[in-house]
């Protein structure tokens, strides 16, 4: 019985849920830390999953989506990969990227024309592993080309990002990540963890807005953001 | 010196270009050629003895390739041109090598491996002169006095009496070929594949120049429409053929066609000499020139799809209005400017969105609660563009942090400009 089992886990297309690290996942194994200690804790592997795709779901834009991916962007654009933005819905405004750390030469904004476009796009940068994260906002993406879109992270070794309403979030997806946003009173992001890899979904608050502009990113990866917020002025 | 003379006794006037094609061809044996139209190529074949490992080895090369040309062609190898020239058109396929030879090599070949006028060949008739030795042997200055000077230089060219300079033929930097498909064709593969030849043709050619190519500009010819052009751009010159086949099937890829297809054509040009660095089998790879090179495939192939405006990177302005404050760049320029030092938000509007403001209350998805502000940002009176803005960071309750401006100028409406995602 017990050696039924152990041959059963030694299939590479089963993973355990409590090993992250186990051989059979290991494109996985490697996470980015976010650069907010009380969401790494709570994501095993303590950070997002290299490699792979991960959803981020938001009803509102200018909620803090982006800022809770900016402490590990400005880390990645300083280790020679590029950061790309494909299909954003605003202006990606670059005195505030700046702001947040980025290296702005080696952010790449692309705009295709309609969902398709987008897509391929998407797939193209994902695959060409020339991009340690793509940040991505299709329209519309059915689960077929969720699948082909972790397939491609997983081959480019790149973060996929992908921002989506949350609608999609009563969808199936093959990402690997998938947190959805939402506010809380006091400014506070609330970040809910929908599926990941590794241990049981759960809920945090963060304060993405108390990350401090500073151009380093050292020290937005080790700003502790579960303390009290700070008051505005300060920033 | 040491020239081999390849004479091509079929060719017509008037297709000069297929000399060219020949002499483009011989420069895989030499770089030094000359043309002798209308039916001749030279080649100066001295300097690349050693190289080929001496002349046996050089002719058995030059004779294999020429087998896969199918060419009719007569060879001639002699120390000055127009002796290659002559024993070339005499079909004598011997090498002279030495200056010492050429009296008796020459000697009994047929006046008419000179280049005779109708006149001067009715000429030597009459005076029953038949082979260069019987002209040889007249008194040279009634020779040039009844047969003209010219023929009087050739002859003293062939035998080395008188300096003979050739003109070098240097290859045109610049690539045109056109073909016409059989049929109109609505689809894009046959046409694909014809230019896919042509792609080769060129990459064949930039190998043999040692140069590189960044742009080829393919136009599909229609009936009675203009033709249809394509520009496939790479971002660094290349000749890799595949790279360039597979740009050009996105860009077919992209088109929708007006009118079928009647004739493709490609041009390129003019080429650039090509940086190779050294090939060094201990050299290991530089990992920032591989990087470099991938990322720049990546936005050739982001481009050519989507159109080279689609892709692009972002720079910073040394300016106090926020809209101008940044611009779109190519991708990986570097930008050094200050960073205003109070919040900018992640996102920023196109246009900035009126606000409705009843009782002076700016809303959004509710009341907005100015949070931060005012900054106040004056400037551009000299530009026409001026502004005068009273900036501040609200939010509202379903968690939304905005940037909003109080308009100065218009009698201080509300405006969204951005959002702090």
């Amino acid at each position: 019985m017990q050696t039924a089992i152990e041959q059963l886990l030694q299939r590479p297309e089963i993973w355990r849920g409590n090993h992250t690290s186990s051989p059979n996942i290991n494109k996985a194994a490697h996470h980015i830390p976010t650069g907010f200690s009380a969401l790494d804790a709570a994501l095993p592997g303590g950070g997002f999953p290299a490699g792979a795709l991960s959803e981020i779901l938001h009803a509102r834009h200018g909620i803090g989506e982006l800022r809770l991916t900016m402490p590990a962007l400005a880390r990645l654009s300083r280790g020679g990969r590029w950061i790309a933005m494909i299909a954003p819905p605003f202006l990606p405004y670059a005195p505030a990227l700046a702001a947040q750390g980025l290296d702005l030469s080696r952010v790449m904004i692309v705009h295709p024309h309609g969902n398709q476009q987008a897509l391929w796009a998407i797939e193209k940068a994902l695959r060409a592993g020339t991009c340690a994260a793509v940040l991505a906002w299709p329209k519309q993406c059915d689960e077929r080309s969720l699948r082909r879109l972790q397939l491609a992270a997983e081959a480019g070794n790149s973060l996929g990002l992908l921002f989506r309403h949350t609608q999609a979030a009563e969808s199936h997806s093959p990402a690997a990540l998938r947190l959805a946003l939402g506010h809380t009173t006091g400014q506070r992001l609330d970040v809910r963890i929908l599926k990941c890899r590794g241990t049981p979904t759960g809920s945090i608050t963060l304060d993405t807005w108390a990350t401090p502009n500073a151009t380093t990113p050292t020290a937005l990866a080790t700003t502790d953001d579960v303390v009290a917020m700070p008051s505005l002025s300060s920033t | 010196m040491l020239w081999l003379c390849l004479h091509f006794p079929q060719l017509k006037e008037g297709n000069a270009h297929l000399l060219e094609d020949a002499a483009e061809w011989a420069l895989q044996f030499t770089a030094r050629i000359s043309l002798a139209p209308p039916q001749a190529v030279l080649l100066e074949i001295g300097g690349s003895l050693h190289y080929f490992g001496g002349l046996e080895a050089l002719r058995q090369q030059i004779d294999n390739a020429l087998a896969q040309q199918m060419w009719h062609v007569q060879s001639g190898i002699a120390p000055t041109p127009t002796a290659a020239l002559l024993l070339a058109r005499a079909n004598d396929s011997t090498p002279v090598i030495h200056h010492a030879e050429l009296g008796t090599r020459l000697g009994h070949l047929s006046v008419n491996t000179l280049a005779l006028s109708n006149k001067q060949a009715m000429a030597l008739q009459g005076l029953g002169c038949r082979s260069i030795d019987g002209l040889r042997s007249m008194p040279a200055d009634g020779l040039a006095r009844r047969l003209g000077r010219p023929l009087l230089m050739q002859l003293q060219c062939a035998f080395g009496e008188r300096a003979d300079p050739r003109e070098y033929w240097a290859p045109s930097p610049t690539f045109t070929a056109k073909e016409d498909l059989t049929d109109e064709s609505w689809q894009t593969h046959i046409p694909l594949a014809m230019l896919s030849k042509m792609i080769d043709q060129l990459c064949q050619r930039l190998q043999r120049l040692h140069a590189e190519v960044s742009t080829l500009v393919i136009e599909l010819q229609h009936r009675q429409r203009p033709p249809t052009a394509l520009s496939v751009g790479v971002l660094t010159p290349t000749r890799d053929a595949p790279r360039l086949k597979e740009l050009l099937a996105q860009h077919l890829d992209n088109l929708t066609l007006k009118a079928p297809i009647i004739a493709v054509a490609c041009t390129a040009g003019p080429f650039s000499m090509s940086q190779d660095a050294p090939t060094d089998l201990l050299a290991t790879l530089d990992p920032a020139e591989t990087q470099r090179a991938s990322w720049q495939t990546l936005v050739e192939d982001l481009s050519s799809r989507l159109s080279k405006d689609r892709v692009r990177g972002l720079q910073l302005c040394d300016e106090h209005r926020p809209e101008y404050a940044w611009q779109y760049s190519a991708p990986a320029q570097q930008s050094d400017t200050s960073l205003p030092p109070m919040p900018r938000p992640l996102w920023l509007l196109e246009q900035p969105r009126p606000l409705a403001a009843p009782q002076g209350q700016p809303q959004y998805h509710g009341q907005l609660v100015l949070e931060q502000g005012p900054e106040r940002i004056e400037s551009g009176w000299w530009d026409g563009h001026d502004i005068r803005r009273d900036y501040y960071l609200a939010s509202n309750t379903h968690g939304e942090r905005l940037w909003i401006f109080r308009d100065r100028c218009k009698a201080g409406r509300w405006y969204l400009h951005g959002l702090f995602a």
